[in-house]
Parts: structure tokens; sequence; C-alpha cells
């Protein structure tokens, strides 16, 4: 055998997550079934964090594809280069993970084109195999392997055909509660519950604009950011315009308001 | 904070939008209230069942202050929105006591809101500054008791502000209220009332306003409503004044066109046979609202609008990376490599999508019919909260978008009522030209299309659209065989394909599944339970037609 070809996606050390409820045993339980498992919640709630803990439990290394709009079929299951003087085949994410025997994990699928939901079709029931055309070689999946994928719902879950969403078990994510939220703050930048709450309270805030003027509130991704500002010297206020408010939005209404929302909070 | 606009005009009208967008948005941020947000020329803010109604900022310094001011009094008025409670009742309450009552319940909604956000406090504090210098009357020691009640640092020697203060609060630091409950508040406000009779200081119940000057005039907080307050002549509030149901406010004589009608019994049309007057709906504002959920109903909207727009197809040739390798550009390449050339191999094709300019005009079902229960309001309730939820969406989906209400009275009295025209932006205007529509008459949906593939037919758009939101079954006073409007309709339905209209339907009464797909074809009206089915009821009408 050569070198690993996944050594590049082995998780070294446990990353940090705060469980919620039972998802993680319920995503062990899919997983010994090899169960694909989809993951429906807003950005920045916490799901690729998931999935990285998991796969550091399970002891497998992670593919990881964050999908957008012009993620193609091509680029899930790879394609033919031009060497010198001759065509030369490279595997895709989704290959490279059914082959060897990882988690693959598509990040944001419903941004991929239409087409890449049906390459991973026929992976994700009995057959678990994946066709792939362009090399008329039929990739049986290594028995580790197993297929997550992720979407935000606040981004249309309309768009995700039955046809595919059938396929998958489903884990609900939202924004923790506050409680949780502030324990996840505290425990990943170390400030203290009184900042951690009202950061929480902040963020909470900035999600009743969610589709008034922003597409989404401040995340918790987002609210660790700011703490983090803060435990390395910043002023709250100012720690959250950093984090929050100037990613937010670019308008400079809702930027007067986010910021007279900060100063209000602290 | 925000940027100072120049108040200009009479009366009330909605704030400018330099306002009105940061404002709205301090609101939902700080109560996740919504309030509409009003210009009154002069006089002091007041709060009313129309909306927050700011005057401009008192001035005299910089654009910064005046923004300040803004935000302290929006902020107030929100306070008592969500905190107060108007139990308060005018008969048989003494007129300062009225006075204390309302500067008690100014105190507590301060308290409670900065008890939930401490830098509130920093924002109201330095507007308040009365002093013991500004003199011992009446309206001054209220002035300083309104001081003391939110300004911890300010420490005042009157006898009178201290005992309010001491029995407003349990503890010294001003933290903790005596007194949650506003109905509380009446024994210390006739406490303080008395007080006042003692110390014989005159007050006068007509000029007397709540101060400082960022705090509204307290008619909130009355039971009664919003017109009168201590005897004292009070602006009409907005709402009251706009005349109510869709009569026309603006134009007197209304324009009209004429179109023809299918007669299926003859088996053709009969020229310029109905006739369609365009009106602007009188507007209506509609109280404080939250709408929970519509944020992620009105982003799905988005998105799926969006991806119906992704149907231009281009493909892309001689790309450094792609789907498929170009066999010629690659044979080309080879060739390039194996001759030495170092030049970079561009071989792969690509396939893009872009988006197409899509039109959409929405009419809203106004015949009686519409006033039918439906979804936990009414027929016409859905409709409206559809309408305002395509809106944002189709503005955020790049969308042109045109609303109009329709019902008729007979041929040549088919109105459509225009809530939002192309190329207008969704505002306050046209919000309150929808909540101004009203439920009567009947349905003449044939004329209605025509009318409606004509306006949409001048939008410069690559895909055009007509949705029609109604309980499917057309009807009208002159028309006695249930199947000629029917007939009608789907005649209209189907010239508007001939000229490129795509004619879909949302079904709000199961029970006119069968007219609706004669009208409108196969899959091409699909039943929407409430508002927020509509995302699933649109994907599967926009992918139907594929």
């Amino acid at each position: 055998m050569g070198p690993d070809p996944l050594l590049a996606w082995r998780i070294g050390a446990e990353p940090y997550y705060r469980a919620i409820g039972d998802e993680c045993a319920m995503f062990e339980a899919a997983y010994a079934g090899r169960l694909p498992v989809l993951l429906k919640g807003p950005t920045g709630c916490g799901k690729t964090r998931f999935v990285e803990h998991m796969a550091w439990r399970l002891g497998r290394p992670l593919v990881t594809v964050a999908c957008n709009a012009d993620t193609s079929a091509g680029d899930l299951v790879g394609r033919w280069l031009l060497d010198a003087g001759e065509t030369r085949w490279q595997d895709g994410p989704l290959t490279l993970a059914a082959r060897h025997g990882a988690i693959c994990y598509l990040d944001e699928i419903v941004e991929a084109r239409a087409d890449t939901a049906v390459v991973i079709h026929p992976l994700t029931d009995t057959r678990r195999m994946l066709p792939v055309e362009r090399r008329n070689e039929l990739v049986r999946a290594h028995p580790d392997f197993a297929l997550v994928v992720s979407y935000n719902p606040g981004a249309g879950s309309g768009l995700l055909k039955a046809a595919t969403r059938q396929r998958f078990c489903g884990l609900e994510f939202g924004y923790p509660e506050a409680e949780d939220e502030a324990a996840i703050l505290m425990r990943e930048s170390g400030i203290g519950i009184e900042l951690a709450s009202a950061l929480v309270g902040l963020g909470r805030r900035s999600r009743r604009l969610a589709g008034h003027g922003l597409d989404e509130g401040a995340s918790t991704r987002m609210l660790v950011r700011a703490a983090a500002l803060v435990r390395a010297g910043a002023s709250p206020a100012a720690a959250c315009r950093m984090a929050l408010v100037a990613p937010l939005t670019d308008d400079t209404a809702l930027r007067d308001a986010l910021v007279a929302a900060v100063d209000a909070s602290f | 904070m925000f940027d100072h606009a120049q108040a200009s005009g009479d009366g009330d009208a909605a704030l400018p939008a330099a306002l009105r967008l940061p404002l709205g948005a301090w609101l939902r941020l700080l109560w996740n209230v919504a309030p509409p947000l009003l210009h009154v020329a002069g006089g002091e803010p007041f709060l009313a069942e129309g909306g927050v109604h700011l005057p401009p900022a008192p001035g005299g310094q910089d654009a910064a202050s005046d923004t300040r001011w803004y935000s302290a009094t929006a902020a107030h008025a929100a306070a008592h929105i969500v905190f107060s409670r108007r139990v308060f009742v005018r008969e048989g309450t003494a007129p300062v006591t009225q006075a204390l009552l309302g500067l008690l319940e100014d105190a507590r909604v301060e308290a409670l809101a900065c008890r939930e956000l401490p830098g509130l406090r920093r924002l109201w504090a330095p507007l308040h500054t009365a002093t013991p210098a500004d003199g011992d009357d009446f309206e001054t020691l209220m002035l300083r008791l309104a001081r003391g009640l939110i300004d911890p640092a300010y420490d005042d020697p009157h006898p009178w502000v201290r005992k309010g203060r001491a029995r407003f609060y349990l503890d010294g630091g001003g933290e903790v209220l005596a007194r949650a409950q506003p109905a509380a508040l009446r024994g210390l406000a006739s406490a303080l009332g008395h007080d006042i009779g003692q110390m014989r200081l005159a007050f006068n119940a007509r000029m007397y306003r709540p101060g400082p000057s960022y705090r509204d005039d307290n008619r909130w907080l009355w039971q009664g409503g919003a017109g009168e307050q201590a005897g004292r002549a009070q602006p009409v509030p907005a709402a009251a004044r706009l005349r109510h149901g869709p009569t026309d406010a603006t134009s007197p004589a209304p324009a009209q066109w004429r179109y023809p009608e299918w007669d299926r019994l003859i088996g053709r049309t009969r020229p310029d046979w109905c006739t369609v007057h365009e009106r602007h709906p009188a507007g209506v504002v509609s109280p404080a609202a939250v709408e929970p959920g519509d944020a992620a109903t009105q982003r799905r909207l988005t998105l799926l609008l969006q991806k119906a727009a992704m149907r231009a197809r281009s493909l892309r040739q001689r790309e450094r990376d792609g789907d498929e390798i170009e066999l010629d550009e690659a044979v080309r390449a080879v060739l390039a490599l194996r001759s030495g050339s170092t030049d970079e191999a561009r071989v792969h094709r690509r396939v893009q999508r872009a988006p197409e300019h899509c039109a959409l005009l929405l009419l809203i079902d106004c015949s009686a019919s519409s006033a039918r229960a439906h979804g936990g309001t009414t027929q016409l309730g859905t409709q409206q909260r559809a309408a305002a939820l395509l809106a944002g969406a189709a503005a955020a989906a790049g969308w042109s978008l045109a609303i109009q209400g329709f019902d008729s009275e007979g041929r040549n009295g088919v109105n459509h009522w225009r809530v939002k025209d192309f190329g207008e932006p969704w505002s306050g205007t046209t919000a309150a030209r929808l909540a101004g529509l009203r439920s009567g008459l009947s349905t003449r949906l044939g004329a209605a299309l025509r009318h409606a593939t004509r306006t949409l037919t001048a939008e410069p758009a690559v895909q055009r659209i007509v949705l029609v939101m109604s309980d499917g079954e057309p009807h009208d006073v002159d028309i006695h065989d249930p199947r000629y409007l029917v007939e009608d309709a789907r005649h209209a339905v189907q010239t508007a394909r001939l000229v490129g209209v795509r004619c879909l339907g949302l079904l709000l009464d199961a029970q006119g599944a069968a007219a609706t797909q004669r009208i409108f074809g196969v899959g091409q009206g699909v039943l929407m339970g409430d508002a927020t089915q509509l995302p699933s009821a649109l994907t599967r009408l926009l992918d139907s037609a594929r």
C-alpha cells in the first residue's frame, strides 16, 4: 500500500462540541448502519463542528466539501486532467471518500448545481456505489464510507428535491438555547458569564432582523469571535462592532441600528 | 447614529426613509416590534394606534444629537408598546394624578427596558437636564422627579422628589422597582399629587406636557383611545384621517380600458365587452405587527424566485476548469505540449446559468367571498400577507413585481386596485394600500386577467407571470351561467400564453379546484392553506410549466 490517501483529512485533536440533545448518539446509530445523514440549520449554528466532532469520535477521516453555486457533479466525482502528452484521472472528494472509506461531508448541498444531488443518489441507498461515468468505472463504497450533507432551511427547504431529501435521515439544528449558547461562548473563549449573557442577548436580538434587511442574524460562530476579541482586550462594544456588525451588513441604516443596539446592550 | 433628514410637509406622513429604516431596525432589535413610524410636522411625539408619530428633533444642535434624540424617542415609545398595559382610566382620576401616573409609568417602562439593555440609560439620562436651579414650580419639579427616576447619579435635594424616588424603587441604586405592575403606580401617583396640592403649587392641565422632549404625550396609556388628553385639542392621528375601504383617494376620473369577453354559447369573443377601471386603494396604516416565522418564509421565497430566474444557459468553452474536456481543444493542447509550447491548457467546457429578468403581476381577489374565514384570518387576509411576503422576496430576488386587487360589479364595473406598480418600491405607502383593500362585489376573472396581461406585456422581461389568488370560482352579478365566466377566464389564460404571459392560480378554497384546473390548466393552479404555504405552492407552480 502506498501512503494514506486520506492522511490530510484525519482529525487529530477533539473538536469541542456541546451536545444539545441526543444528536451524538443518534449520529452514531446512523453511522453504525451507514445511513446517510442530513443536517439542517442556520449558518454558524454548529453543524460543521458537530460533524468534525463526530468524525473524531468515530475515528474516521472527514472529507469536507463546501458547496457553492458553481459546484458541479464533476467537482465532486473527479475529472480528467491533461498531463504531459496524456490525460490523467483525478478523483474528486466524493470519490476519494467512497473509495478509501472516509465520511464525506457536503456542506450547504442546496447551493450546489442540480446534477450534484443526482450523483449522490446511488451512494445513499443499499447499492452504496458511485458510477464514475467519465472514467467508465463503478466505485463500490468502502465499508467505512458514510455521507453527511447539510443545508440551511432558511435558504429554502423546498429547494432540495423530495427524491434527494428522502434518502437521508435528518438531524435538525438551531441556534442553541440562550443558556447553552452562553456556555459555548464561555468554553470557546474563556469569558465570564455576565458578558457571555449580554453577547448572547445581542445575538438573539440581531436574529430578529432576519428577513428584515438581514439574511440571517448573528450566528453562534460570530458571537464566539466577539467573545474572543473581548478576551484579547477589546471593549465589548468594539468587539461586537468588529465581529458582528461589520460582517452582518453593508447597509448604513441597518449598521447604524445594530451599532445602537450594541451600545444599548452593555 | 442616523443620517438626519430634514422634516418637510404638513401633517402625518411616513417618516423619511433615512430615519424610518434605521429606527425601524432599531426597534426590532430592541424588542421585536414594528410599529409604523410616522412624521408629524411639529409638536411633541405621540403614540397612537396608527403608530409612533415623530416630530422633527428639537434641534439647535448637531446632527449626532438629533440622531440620539430620535433613537431615544423611538425607544421610549417602543418601551410603552412592550411594557405598558393601558389599564389607566381617566374618569375619576384627578388631572394632577393623571400627569403623575404618566410620569411614573414612563419611569417604570424605562427601568424595565434598562434592566434588559443597560446601555439605554446612557441614551435617555443625558436628555434629562432639570436641576434645582431651574425652580420649584410644578412642571420643573416633575422634570426633576423624572430625572431622579432615570439617573442614579442625580441627587435632588427636594423632599418631594426624594419621596417619589424612595417609594418608586426598593433599593437606593435604582435597580429594583417597588411597583412592578402599572396599576400599582396609582397609589403613589395620588399620594404625590396630594403633596402637590399641599404645597399649593399651580397645575395647569391644559398646558402640561410630559418632559423631557423625547417622551411622548402618554395618550397611549389611557383607555378609550388615542384621541383626547386632559381636555386639550389634539392633532388627529393619521390612521383616523384616512378613509377606509378601497375608495379612490387620488384621481376623480379613474383610467379605464375595454376588453373583449369569450361567450362560450356563441363560441366567439364579444369585442369591447368589459370595462376595467384602475384606482388606487386608500391607504390604511396597520397597527404594530410582529410576524413570527415570516422571515424564514420570505427567505425561502427569495431563493425560489432566484432559482426560477436562473434559466438562461450558456456554454462556456476554453475554460481552465470545467465539467468536460473539449475534444478539439484537447487535441490542440496536446499538439502544443508536444511541440514544446508552455501555454496553459484551456481545454474544459462548462455550462453556466444566468438569471433572466422576470416580471410577476400578483392579482388579489377582493370579491365579497374573500371575507370568508381562511387559515386563522380571512381569504383576503391570507392574500395580503402572501402579497407582503412576495413583495419583500421579489425585491430581494431582483424580480419586477406589481400587485393589484380586483373585483367587479357587472361587465362595465371591473375594478383594479393598484397596490404596487412595476418599478415602484415596496414601502409604507404600498403596504398601507395593501392593508386598505376591502372585500366586496364579485369576481370577473377573465377581464382581470386580460388587463393584467396588458399591464405585464408593457414590462420589459423575459419571463412574464400573472399569479392569481382567489377562491377559484368566478362569478358576477350579470352572469347566471356558472360555466360562462370559467370558460371566459380559460380563454383569457390561453390568449395570454400566446403573447408569452403565463397565468398561474393560487387557490384558497379546495371547492374551487375543478374550476381552477379548467381555467389555468393541469398543474397550473395549486391550493394554498395559508400564507406560510406560499413557498411550496409557488415552487410547484413555477416548476409545472417548465
